[in-house]
């Protein structure tokens, strides 16, 4: 009993490294590059479609009465396309300017999480956006000077 | 304990209820302090820097005081050779 505790406890602790290695050490770019694609698509289906969207889902309705689907719509664009070239570019950008990239994308998973859980009830799309908004707050707040 | 817990609720619900200044606040908030930790790590290897090059120069001084020692030790120990190859040159030029 006492012998399984312990490798239980191992196989814990081994997690839990593992989790962490993830978390600090991994390279986050390519969890970057999917962000930014994704808000690059969200932002162009905004712009194709925002009266629609604005008119079929009441989800989006306390965003549009604050700034506008088509302003939203312009920064996730943007965000994405900072984030994209951020992540794209051949060497390492300066830690100011992947961290403002890192800062717009978290922006726009915050809003749009936010937003979703405070439709009653929540979507089932807020657990998925409430998970990346998480990922994106981790994702500025280990930016560093030597990588990250 | 809960007046503290009400606050935090307070908080939360402002933050769902205007989802885009809850969302700039966080952001602007994480980026600062990222950004403030940065500089500060930086200004620590700075400091650290500066004391190894204390260190070095210290290290250099201290070596350079040994090396005038040893060239006085050697400058002593070659007259003290040359005095005592005369002493002994001496002695033929009497015969």
């Amino acid at each position: 009993m006492k012998l399984r505790i312990m490798i239980l406890s191992r196989n814990w602790c081994f997690w839990c490294a593992r989790f962490r290695e993830i978390m600090l050490d991994a390279p986050w770019s390519s969890f970057d590059l999917a962000m930014s694609i994704i808000l690059i698509l969200r932002g162009t289906y905004l712009i194709a479609g925002f009266t629609m969207l604005e008119s079929a889902y009441t989800l989006y309705k306390p965003l549009a009465g604050i700034m506008g689907l088509w302003a939203y719509s312009w920064v996730c664009l943007l965000a994405g396309l900072v984030q994209a070239i951020s992540v794209l570019w051949p060497s390492r950008p300066p830690f100011e300017w992947r961290l403002f990239a890192r800062m717009g994308v978290c922006f726009c998973f915050v809003v749009f999480s936010l937003n979703q859980i405070a439709n009653v009830p929540p979507p089932i799309g807020a657990i998925t956006h409430l998970v990346l908004s998480g990922l994106s707050i981790w994702s500025v707040l280990r930016t560093s000077h030597n990588g990250g | 304990m809960s007046t503290e817990s009400g606050d935090w609720l307070t908080l939360l619900q402002w933050a769902v209820q205007n989802p885009e200044k809850g969302a700039l606040a966080l952001v602007l908030l994480a980026g600062a302090w990222r950004w403030v930790r940065e500089l500060r790590k930086d200004w620590k290897d700075d400091t650290h820097q500066e004391t190894f090059t204390e260190v070095l120069m210290k290290e250099n001084k201290e070596l350079r005081a040994e090396n005038k020692e040893l060239v006085h030790e050697l400058r002593e120990a070659r007259s003290q050779r040359n005095q005592n190859h005369q002493a002994n040159l001496d002695p033929d030029r009497k015969r």
